[in-house]
């Protein structure tokens, strides 16, 4: 099935959640909300200009979305490097060039096609410098690893005067240079770590990089829509975007991190405990987010089902080591109970918002891809492994924006109404 | 509910769609994984160690309760009460003039969200907690004391002044998942009628540590 069709299957069914009426067409709050879109980067391989006053959300998710996968995507190929596969580097290295081609693109369609590729030669550059670092640590040579550090330094300055040429002063050199200067040191900490064999370090690395470089996707959307006066549409801040960006973020990494964590669970080894206790930080933080939106016990319920899904999947992964087909079945059986439960769970805390039978299939479609990178991965078929990796990436944002688009209404209805009486009056006179 | 048939098959259909020919869904459990599985697995098969006993974190932690507040640039230092909302579905406010409040069906201090602390600006007399919370500027340190005696820092980003009649509830109190504060008080003209101060102070924060 070719990607395209595979994401218009995907819009379809994002809008078959929220019903045909659609809760984004309706929602109060963004009375220009249109019924979720194509992720950005299918969008972008179309070329359509982008105006970042009018569709400032769709920059701000888009460059959010690929600044935080190109750091999973990188690490999978330092960590390939690291360990000498060939096979899977050159399947990582093409995710990672298809990456940067996304960026590119939805630059390109601000900032149009030359200027984007500038773009693109200085970024792939840099993302040059960090396999050469970690090639360097695998062969345990030292003069290489100083010579590409030293090479590496120069980027942050260089990408960050570009964007604020770029952006004609809306994004700030100083910060944008500080932020890629700690992402470039998170991994080149994260190599070191998984060189000393320090999973734990590695991995925690990792989950904090993604978190910073989701940011700097806000942060370069933000200079490219408000500009040097800094004048941003309502809606690139408005509570609904944030929300969504928010699900958008914890969601993104679950993929990645079950990602990483069933593909350990399937080789054995000591990295299995340090990329889970990453999947329950994640785990954690979606509890947490659902016990805020939907109150403490709806928190602990979200909890309880959601880690039923991230059991059955790990136990499918060491029932494929085990070559047990009897386990590989009793995890299928639970993760199917968990679409069901999970769906009826946010349709009910929704007030129906969502359409539990249409979330159970869009649930289906996000197990269905965590098992078939894993089976890919197992048959050595990296190609397949990666491609199901990226697409199924881009998928929870849509299911973010869906989730945002119903959620959103639902808290909204039920929150105080109006301004406080805070206030008797005895110092009106002299205020 | 007439169109849920149609829905259904629809959500069907494009799922087979989707699945078809990959993963486990549209296959045997026992046809799984290929025959080349063995280039990544254990050359002998068996469950890799400390996956059988991986367990998904099933809890949620929720931070202690905001017993204490202070705000140094305006000298404030106060006990918390818990508040709740009145009959008409506004925040219930404090009743001591000289202390603040928390919202308590809201996001505590440290959750993901908006957390809601209210006081008052002025007595019927004199002045009260927060009367002059709208002199702070951004950059002001905002500390909330927990029940646990953890101490959270917030730092304001803005501060801004609202019509009451033009409340803006989901700016103010929708959770947006980062970790904030609103800090809110009365404000503009007094309106001797009403008995109300026509407008609200918001001050905007977010967590440091």
């Amino acid at each position: 099935m070719s990607g395209r069709v595979r994401v218009a299957a995907w819009a379809s069914i994002s809008a078959l959640v929220l019903g045909t009426c659609g809760c984004a067409a309706r929602n109060p709050m963004r009375p220009d909300s249109k019924p979720p879109s194509q992720p950005m980067a299918m969008q972008g391989m179309q070329m359509s200009p982008l105006d970042p006053k009018q569709q400032a959300v769709e920059l701000r998710t888009g460059l959010e979305e690929l600044f935080g996968q190109d750091v999973f995507v990188g690490v999978r190929v330092i960590r390939s490097r690291l360990r000498g596969d060939p096979d899977f580097t050159q399947a990582a290295v093409s995710a990672l060039s298809r990456n940067s081609n996304d960026l590119t693109t939805l630059l390109g369609r601000v900032y149009g096609s030359a200027r984007s590729q500038e773009f693109r030669r200085l970024w792939e550059s840099q993302q040059e410098g960090l396999v050469a670092y970690a090639r360097a640590d695998s062969q345990h040579d030292q003069a290489a690893k100083t010579a590409a550090r030293a090479q590496l330094d120069a980027f942050p300055g260089r990408i960050a005067q570009f964007l604020h040429g770029l952006t004609s002063g809306g994004t700030d050199a100083q910060e944008i240079s500080s932020r890629l200067r700690t992402h470039i040191d998170d991994l080149l900490q994260f190599t070191d770590a998984y060189t000393a064999g320090d999973y734990a370090t590695a991995y925690r690395i990792e989950r904090a990089d993604y978190e910073r470089q989701f940011a700097l996707g806000t942060v370069v959307a933000a200079g490219i829509a408000g500009g040097k006066a800094k004048d941003l549409p309502a809606s690139f801040n408005s509570p609904l975007t944030r929300l969504q960006s928010a699900l958008g973020e914890l969601l993104g990494e679950h993929m990645q991190l079950m990602v990483d964590a069933m593909g350990a669970a399937l080789r054995g080894g000591p990295e299995f405990s340090a990329d889970a206790a990453q999947v329950n930080a994640d785990t954690e933080q979606l509890a947490s987010a659902f016990g805020v939106l939907f109150g403490p016990q709806s928190g602990a319920r979200f909890a309880s089902v959601w880690g039923s899904h991230i059991e059955a999947l790990i136990s499918y992964s060491g029932a494929v080591a085990a070559k047990d087909p009897t386990g590989q079945a009793k995890a299928i059986a639970k993760y199917h109970a968990f679409e069901r439960n999970l769906s009826t769970f946010l349709s009910t805390s929704t007030d129906g918002r969502l359409k539990a039978p249409a979330l159970a299939v869009v649930l289906r479609m996000h197990d269905g891809e965590l098992v078939q990178q894993l089976d890919a991965y197992a048959r050595g078929d990296f190609v397949t492994e990666h491609r199901v990796i990226y697409e199924g990436y881009q998928h929870m944002f849509m299911v973010a924006q869906v989730l945002a688009a119903a959620i959103g209404p639902t808290i909204a209805a039920r929150l105080p109404k109006g301004g406080v009486r805070t206030g008797g009056g005895g110092m009106a006179r002299t205020r | 509910m007439k169109r849920w048939p149609a829905v259904t098959l629809a959500a069907v259909a494009l799922a087979g769609l989707l699945v078809s020919g990959s993963g486990a869904q549209g296959r045997s459990p026992a046809a799984a994984p290929s025959a080349r599985a063995g280039r990544v697995t254990a050359a002998e098969p068996r469950e890799p160690p400390g996956v059988a006993g991986f367990r998904s974190v099933r809890t949620v932690d929720q931070p202690a309760p905001p017993v204490r507040l202070w705000i140094p640039a305006i000298a404030v230092s106060t006990p918390l009460v818990r508040l709740g909302r009145l009959p008409d579905g506004s925040l219930e406010v404090p009743r001591d003039w000289d202390k603040a409040g928390w919202y308590d069906q809201g996001p505590r201090p440290g959750q993901p969200g908006p957390a809601v602390i209210l006081g008052h600006v002025d007595s019927k007399t004199g002045p009260a907690v927060f009367y002059q919370l709208q002199e702070l500027r951004p950059g002001a340190i905002v500390r909330v004391g927990l029940a646990d005696s953890r101490i959270l820092v917030f730092r304001v980003q803005r501060v801004s002044r609202y019509p009451k009649n033009e409340f803006p509830t989901e700016a103010v109190y929708l959770p947006t998942l980062s970790r904030e504060l609103r800090l809110i008080t009365c404000g503009g003209e007094f309106d001797y009628a009403s008995g109300h101060y026509r407008d609200n102070i918001v001050v905007y924060a977010t967590l440091v540590t």
